[in-house]
């Protein structure tokens, strides 16, 4: 595949281990690292725009949206010290 | 020290910020300025009227959608399934290491708060979720009220409603 590189200097044991995965894949080197850094970026990225509720949390998470609990004294205090406007 | 928040430009000495976290160094210091730029996300930082360029806190805002998890297969039948839900997050607040148990942190969870607040009457969000970075961080946004609510401990979120009600 022709296209830009992206280089990275490691230890080598690191080139090994790499070496040995690739193997075991069937893959060469090249693509293993491609693959495995791709597949890293979209995990990376997919935790920074998404949250998730856990199913024993669910219920209680729709019913706070539903009635949300008051502010309590130490969130007003807070804004009430240091909100700009 | 008077201060202010202001959004982060290349004015600000960004690889100079330490909070003794790692992450959040590296991130203001070489990935803000880019997420700014392609609208990934925006940081403001803290910064003193008498010197604009030593940062000495800063956070980053980002929308996010919130998944939730099914109980299982034959609750999920009954009830409708759930489409991911628009929220914010606060994916990173830190304070400089000189300048931490001041009140800087709180200062700064105040403004992000806010601008979440302006941010949401455009688009809707139902809630503000953090990213703690530990327990102590987690412990600290429980105590304004925000809640747990995932096997991630170091998640947690405060309805919109709660934080507009705050702000009246």
């Amino acid at each position: 595949m022709t296209g830009p590189r992206i280089s990275a200097r490691v230890t080598p044991e690191t080139r090994d281990l790499v070496h040995t995965a690739a193997d075991i894949k069937g893959v060469s080197v090249a693509d293993f690292l491609a693959a495995s850094a791709i597949e890293e970026a979209h995990r990376v990225i997919e935790q920074e725009r998404s949250v998730s509720v856990s199913s024993q949390y669910a219920d209680s998470f729709f019913a706070a949206l539903k009635t949300p609990p008051k502010p309590n004294k130490a969130l007003r205090k807070a804004i009430k010290e240091h909100r700009s406007a | 020290m008077s201060l202010v928040l202001e959004e982060l430009s290349r004015r600000h000495n960004r690889r100079g910020f330490c909070c003794g976290v790692e992450s959040l160094d590296y991130f203001i210091g070489k990935i803000a300025m880019q997420h700014a730029a392609k609208g990934i996300s925006r940081t403001f930082v803290l910064v003193s009227k008498e010197n604009k360029t030593v940062i000495l806190g800063y956070y980053t805002l980002t929308p996010c959608q919130v998944h939730v998890d099914e109980l299982d297969e034959k609750d999920a039948k009954d009830k409708p399934k759930t489409h991911p839900i628009p929220a914010g997050k606060l994916a990173r607040l830190a304070v400089a290491s000189d300048y931490q148990n001041q009140g800087l942190g709180t200062k700064l969870l105040v403004h992000a708060m806010e601008h979440f607040l302006q941010a949401q009457c455009a688009i809707g969000m139902c809630a503000l979720f953090v990213d703690a970075i530990d327990e102590n961080a987690a412990r600290y946004y429980e105590r304004f009220g925000f809640i747990r609510c995932s096997d991630n401990p170091l998640q947690l979120y405060l309805p919109t409603e709660t934080i507009r009600k705050a702000y009246r």
